[in-house]
């Protein structure tokens, strides 16, 4: 029965409110069935194999398999440029944050100046890795707006 | 009897019979599959994969609503479905066109039927 629900949960392409709601209603259908006798294999024979129990209900109320799969780019597309835009502003601010830190150090002894240089690597990675997750961001947004024509 | 067009008088009237039990009185999926298969000799054995789909989507078109209740037999949470104001109307004209429908068949049947003599 886990194992049955788990892999209709794995066919289904609904909303995931959508999806919470047909596995808490399968649970039941075996619950209710078990109540009145019947048994799990029952069940099963009944309701047909997980990927067809899945489609019937993607077709009913299911975005279909493209759509989803549009909808899962995007969410990603999101997520990076997100990603681009912190890491550019923490790595753009602790640079010039550390500007200050810089005069005076300019004027101090060369060890200020080592230790200076050493901890300026970590705002320099985060810009690089920004511009970095930003041309990723760029390059998937030009390929979901290609897949979409 | 199971042919493709037996089959398709068979879906599009499984939709205003989930309506016409679930506005009898408020009931739950097992319920409905039982009742359901009283008339299987007709209508053929209800399979779940058959019937929630069609509650998901008479609940999404606002026909039927659901609360979960405690079930009293296992403590557990049943899914109780209930007809909206909306969902009486459309069984109401649903009902009325199937009437006239049905006359409607019967008068070409009846023709085709004398038409044999």
């Amino acid at each position: 029965m886990e194992k049955y629900i788990m892999q209709v949960k794995k066919a289904l392409v609904v909303s995931g409110r959508a999806k919470k709601e047909v596995l808490r209603d399968l649970k039941e259908i075996f619950a209710s069935a078990r109540e009145h006798g019947e048994s799990e294999e029952q069940v099963i024979g009944r309701l047909g194999s997980p990927e067809e129990f899945a489609d019937n209900i993607n077709e009913q109320m299911g975005v279909s398999r493209t759509e989803c799969l549009r909808l899962r780019r995007r969410r990603q597309i999101t997520v990076v440029s997100i990603f681009a835009v912190l890491a550019l502003a923490a790595g753009l601010l602790s640079r010039f944050s550390s500007v200050p830190n810089d005069a005076i150090g300019y004027s101090d002894s060369m060890t200020s100046i080592k230790i200076e240089s050493a901890r300026l690597d970590v705002p320099m990675l985060l810009v690089v890795i920004g511009i970095a997750a930003m041309a990723v961001a760029v390059i998937m947004t030009i390929r979901y707006r290609r897949g979409a024509k | 009897m199971d042919s493709r067009y037996v089959r398709q008088f068979k879906k599009g009237a499984l939709e205003m019979i989930l309506l016409c039990l679930i506005s009898k009185k408020e009931t739950y999926g097992y319920e409905i599959i039982t009742k359901l298969n009283r008339s299987a000799a007709v209508l053929g054995y209800a399979r779940e994969g058959t019937v929630y789909p069609i509650l998901y989507r008479l609940q999404e078109a606002g026909l039927i609503r659901c609360r979960l209740a405690p079930a009293a037999a296992n403590g557990g949470l049943k899914k109780y479905y209930s007809i909206t104001e909306q969902g009486r109307e459309t069984l109401n004209e649903l009902t009325a066109f199937w009437r006239q429908y049905t006359a409607c068949v019967d008068d070409f049947i009846g023709e085709a039927d004398s038409a044999e003599v």
